[in-house]
Order: structure tokens, then C-alpha cells, then sequence
């Protein structure tokens, strides 16, 4: 207790010097804290957003689909097993897919796209579709129309009302070719689909691809995506797995979750080089400390203090300093992750459109879960911990006669 | 001395006819005019055969020499209308469903022709096993019922030809491929085809029944079968005209 006592008065007795280091402690937190949360929080939008809108958290196919993705492996799924896999505890929603290719022409324009086939009404308790529309309709269950992201509305001219052709590849050899009417235009948060999707009604496509009941694949959100392995399991003792391939996204979004690796392995690149600086910004601050109470030290253990009581008070005093640093910190942090995680960061003009060519929606949200701070306070209490070294040795080599004559 | 001359003549002759081992060219020669007319109408069913499926399409066609030809689709119903032109190197789709003239580009002349194991290319390339090869018969041989020359082909050296070798089974009795074996430059066996069941039509005689099996497709054929073939009727090159795809019948 008189440790703690005497600890907490030197700190005070020097209130300038404590406060440097008490601030360098502060901004290393500070500065790692915002910057994992911006990193975590953009990939962990774009990976949302993909998986919602896409991919699912989970897919289910046709063995063989996810190598060969041709219409001549579709599925049919019976609805009893697709009523067991609704009912598994971790399951949100399913929505079946027929994703397949397709030219879509105008009389002058012709572009290849994306068509889905979507149960409107599936579909929209996943993704929120009908939200997305921003000109015209959303589809109806049996719909014979068409919506098409808003990019590529732009690009064809197309306007709800208008007719447009699709050629694709029918199951079995078949011929795809039919007329769609434009029901609506909806912008979708990926660039990349809002400039090629098409949706259709499950049984519009259907006929497209003369495939009644086929389907590409069933994708499943989950409520937790925390419990992905969990339900994985779960989903697979309910569906003949000699039939079907069981996907999670980790398989299926491959291509996005090495992006996210790199890309986050850059932003790691980086904050080492910050916990560089902000390390030595502490180890400065205690080499002063340890160089300006050599004298007291010294004069300490003279008058018969033992140095390991000594070098006791000394690591009390860090580390009171160094806790007070990171609760500024957080105090400081929390609301402002917070407030940019429920308002993100819209971009506009150049940056907007830069982001946009690698495939991200222009809006910046920060990652407001725990682990950020806790990884980030571990991180900055062990550099700390490694830089109170310096003052500790300080102490137990201090040469005693040497440093009280200064 | 009259006999011995008989005996002498009748083994000369025999011997000139030993001699006299039939030219491979003219073989192959023979087998093509079977083939070519000068016009042909013909309705055909292909049937393609895969592991789990296996679909019908019926099909007209009228062609002349080998710039012209026009197929109309028959069956499926869905597909009923459909309609295929070749003009010279040119091969265009008619779509009557949405109403669309597709010129067919070169990215998808190597894919499948309504799904069988021909490609647009097949439909489009010609390359005459007359002109465009060397021959060489390697000897006769048995093929199902038929006796017939084993011809190996070597495409010529500035020839615009896909294949490194062709193997034919030409039929000693009627001068009919009964089967082709087509190989890539590299010495593996592309596509083997069996002629089946040959028929007269007028003055010719053909295999009815063809099997397309690509080798590398084990459980996978495409198989034609003639229901009517009429050649040499007046056709006239004016008929082989964008509109009269959306015409025929």
C-alpha cells in the first residue's frame, strides 16, 4: 500500500515529465486503435455486402458445380430438405439461385452478363432487394420481368418499360434465348454487379435455361457468421452430401478473402512501423526518467531502501502511467469508432471513384468490436513492458557513489 | 500351242491384276464422290448422348457445293425455328424467339453446336479429303461386316486443316467410310466416327447412321441419322439468303 502511495506521488512530483510519457502511451493507442478499426471495418463491409448480396455465408451445389459452373451442373433440391436446413438453429435465411451467363442485347448494344433467377421474396429477406430499386418495380414471385442493375442500365439505355434479349446456354444443349421486359432498376452496394446483374424470377429463368425446378445453388446466411464451421457441420448431416457440395464462404469468396489478406497485410506493414515509433516515443520518455532520478535513486538506496523495493515503486508508477494512457485512450477512441461505425465515411469525387474501380463501394465504416482495443492495448502494455527494462537495469546496476555526487 | 497361249495370257492377266493394287488416291476419290453432290436436302435426327442425359434435335438442311448451307430446326419445340446460314466462311444464327440475326464471330466457333460434340467450326470448315491430303493405303482390313482399304491421311503442307492425321475405313464393295479417325498434330485420337447401316440414295449409297465419340469423353456420342437425303435437286445460290432463314420451312 505505501508503495502504491509513494508511487502515485512521484508521479506527480514531476507532473510535465509524467504527462509525456503518459501521452506518448495515449497517442500509441490511439493512433493503432483508429487505424486497425478503419481497416478491420471497411473489409468487414465489403465482405458483408458481398455475402449478403452474393455469396451467402454458405452455399450448396451440385457435387462438381463449384469446379465446372455450366448450366449442365444445376440442381434440383426437394423442398423437405430445404425446410430441415431452414430449421437448423444457426440458419438466418436461404434463398435459391440460378446464376448463369448470358448476352443481353438491345437493338445496338450487347454486353455478357450475370442472370439470377431469385425467389423475390427469399431474396429479399436476405439481401433486401426491393430496397435497392430505385426506378420501377420489384419482382413478383412468378414475375416475367426483369431487373437490372443500374451501370448497366446506364450503359444499354435501358429504361423500365423496355425489352431486352438474352442468349445464354440452356441445360442440356438447349436453346436460351428469350425477350425480357425491364420492370425495374436497382442499384446494387457492389459496382461490380451493378454494372452486370440481371435479376429474373426463379421460374422466368427457369424456362430460360428449359430447366424447371433447377437451380445453380442455394445460398444460406447465417445468424452468427462467428458460428460459420458450426453450421457447416449442421447443414451437412441434413443434405445427402454424395449429391450435393456444402460451401462456406471462406471456399467460395476466396478471391475477396485474399484481397482482404493483402490488403490487410499492408495496413499490418504499417502499424509495425507505428508501434516503432510510438515504442521508442516510450522508451524516450523513460530514459529521461531513469537519467533525471539517478541522484534520487541513488540516494534512495543509500539511505538503506532495498533496490528491489526501489525498482517495485518504479514498475507501480509505469505502469499507473501507462494505464492512465490507454483509458484516455479508449475514453477518446470509443466514441469516435462508434460514431464513424453507425456514420461512416462517405466518399466523394476522385477517392470515390478510385474506390470504386477495386470493386468497393465508397463509404469508410470502422470496426467497433472489442478485439480492436484489446488486441491493440496488449500490443502497446507489452512494448511498454519490453521499455521499462531500460529503467529497471538503471536501477539495479546504479552505481551508487558515482551517481550521488551528481 | 492355242491352250498354252491361253494359260500364258490368263496368267498375265492374272498377274497384272496382282500388280495392279488399287491407288489410294482413287479410293479416297471414289468414297467422296459418294459423298458430294452438287446440292443436297437432307432431314436428319441427332441424337446426343451423355452420361446422365440424352436429347433429340431434328434438323433440315439444304446445302450447295460446300460454300452453301442452311439448317432449320425442326425439334425441339423450343428450339423449332432456329435457323443456321452458312455463306462462304461466314456462319450466321437466326433466333425467331427474340427476333435476332446473330453473325456468329470467331470466339464461338470452337463451341458446341446446340450442344452436341460438333463445334460451329465443323458446320463452317470444309476441307476436301480429296485435295487437301496426301494418301497412303496402308492395307485392307475387317470392319464390322465390311471388308474394307485402311487409308491413312496426311494433310498437305500449306492446307487449312485442323487435324495432324486421318485414318479411313473405306468399304471395299461400295466405296463407303464406314469409319474416320481424326488425330491432332501431337498423334493423339480426337474424334472417332462410325458409319452404320448404309443405304442408297439414287445413285449413291452412304452410311444412314454416324456416331460422333470423342475420345477423351468416355459415355459421350452424337449420333445422325439420315431420314431423308435427296441429291442433285435444283437449288439455286440466291436461296441461301439471310431472309429466307426467317422463311424456311
Amino acid at each position: 500500500m505505501t508503495i502504491i502511495k509513494y508511487s502515485w506521488r512521484n508521479i506527480w512530483r514531476n507532473r510535465r515529465r509524467s504527462i509525456i510519457t503518459i501521452a506518448s502511451v495515449f497517442f500509441a493507442v490511439f493512433f493503432c486503435v483508429l487505424m486497425l478499426s478503419f481497416s478491420n471495418g471497411v473489409w468487414n463491409h465489403v465482405i458483408d455486402q458481398t455475402l449478403r448480396t452474393q455469396s451467402g455465408h454458405v452455399q450448396i451445389h451440385l457435387k462438381g458445380y463449384w469446379k465446372d459452373q455450366v448450366t449442365d451442373n444445376f440442381m434440383e433440391m426437394d423442398p423437405a430438405t430445404i425446410a430441415a436446413i431452414e430449421n437448423i438453429g444457426e440458419v438466418a435465411y436461404t434463398s435459391p439461385r440460378l446464376e448463369t451467363f448470358a448476352l443481353a442485347s438491345t437493338e445496338k448494344i450487347t454486353k455478357p452478363c450475370a442472370l439470377a433467377g431469385i425467389d423475390p421474396v427469399r431474396e429479399n429477406r436476405m439481401s433486401s432487394l426491393a430496397s435497392h430499386v430505385v426506378d420501377g418495380k420489384y419482382l413478383t414471385p412468378n414475375d416475367d420481368g426483369i431487373l437490372v442493375g443500374k451501370t448497366l442500365s446506364e450503359y444499354m439505355h435501358l429504361s423500365v418499360g423496355d425489352t431486352l434479349a438474352l442468349i445464354g446456354q440452356g441445360y442440356h444443349g438447349a436453346n436460351a434465348a428469350a425477350l425480357f421486359p425491364v420492370k425495374g432498376v436497382v442499384q446494387l452496394p457492389i459496382p461490380e454487379m451493378d454494372s452486370r446483374f440481371i435479376y429474373a424470377s426463379l421460374p422466368k429463368a427457369q424456362e430460360f435455361i428449359s430447366f424447371p425446378d433447377g437451380e445453380s445453388g442455394l445460398l444460406i446466411t447465417l445468424k452468427n457468421e462467428r458460428k460459420l464451421d458450426d453450421a457447416v457441420n449442421r447443414i451437412r448431416e441434413k443434405v445427402d452430401t454424395s449429391r450435393y457440395e456444402i460451401l462456406p464462404w471462406t471456399v467460395t469468396m476466396d478471391k475477396l478473402l485474399n484481397q482482404a489478406s493483402s490488403d490487410k497485410a499492408f495496413s499490418h506493414i504499417i502499424m509495425f512501423i507505428l508501434y516503432v515509433i510510438v515504442g521508442f516515443g516510450i522508451l524516450s520518455t523513460f530514459i529521461m526518467l531513469a537519467n533525471e532520478r539517478r541522484h534520487e535513486f541513488a540516494l534512495l538506496v543509500s539511505l538503506g531502501m532495498r533496490r528491489g523495493r526501489l525498482v517495485k515503486s518504479l514498475l507501480v508508477e509505469l505502469t499507473a502511467m501507462t494505464f492512465l494512457g490507454v483509458l484516455a485512450a479508449v475514453l477518446v477512441t470509443v466514441p469516435i469508432v462508434l460514431y464513424f461505425h453507425y456514420h461512416p465515411i462517405a466518399l466523394t469525387g476522385n477517392l470515390a471513384d478510385t474506390m470504386l474501380q477495386y470493386g468497393m463501394e465508397g463509404v469508410l465504416p470502422m470496426d467497433s468490436s472489442p478485439m480492436v482495443w484489446i488486441s491493440q492495448i496488449c500490443i502497446i502494455v507489452v512494448i511498454t513492458c519490453i521499455m521499462a527494462i531500460y529503467p529497471v537495469r538503471k536501477i539495479l546496476n546504479l552505481e551508487i557513489d558515482k551517481a550521488i555526487k551528481q | 500351242m492355242k491352250k498354252l497361249l491361253i494359260v500364258i495370257c490368263f496368267a498375265a492377266m492374272a498377274m497384272a491384276a496382282k500388280s495392279q493394287e488399287p491407288d489410294a488416291t482413287e479410293i479416297v476419290k471414289k468414297a467422296d464422290a459418294n459423298l458430294r453432290g452438287n446440292s443436297l436436302y437432307s432431314e436428319m435426327k441427332m441424337t446426343i448422348v451423355r452420361p446422365t442425359w440424352k436429347r433429340e434435335v431434328g434438323f433440315k438442311s439444304w446445302s450447295k457445293g460446300d460454300d452453301y448451307a442452311l439448317i432449320l430446326i425442326t425439334a425441339p419445340a423450343k428450339d423449332k425455328g432456329q435457323a443456321f446460314l452458312k455463306r462462304q466462311k461466314d456462319l450466321w444464327n437466326w433466333q425467331p424467339t427474340i427476333d435476332r440475326m446473330i453473325k456468329m464471330s470467331s470466339s464461338v466457333m470452337g463451341q458446341s453446336w446446340m450442344g452436341s460434340d460438333f463445334t460451329n467450326d465443323d458446320l463452317v470448315k470444309q476441307s476436301s479429303a480429296v485435295n487437301d491430303y496426301t494418301h497412303a493405303l496402308e492395307k485392307t482390313e475387317q470392319v464390322r461386316e465390311y471388308d474394307c482399304y485402311k487409308v491413312v491421311l496426311i494433310p498437305k503442307e500449306n492446307a487449312a486443316v485442323v487435324w495432324g492425321k486421318v485414318i479411313m475405313w473405306i468399304s471395299k464393295a461400295d466405296y463407303v467410310e464406314v469409319k474416320s479417325e481424326f488425330y491432332d498434330e501431337e498423334g493423339k485420337l480426337i474424334n472417332t466416327i462410325d458409319g452404320y447401316d448404309i443405304q442408297s440414295y439414287g445413285s449413291r449409297k452412304l452410311p444412314s447412321r454416324m456416331e460422333v465419340i470423342p475420345a477423351d469423353k468416355p459415355n459421350q456420342k452424337t449420333v445422325m441419322t439420315v431420314i431423308r437425303n435427296d441429291f442433285d435437286i435444283p437449288m439455286d445460290e440466291s436461296f441461301f439468303s439471310q431472309q429466307n432463314m426467317k422463311a424456311a420451312k
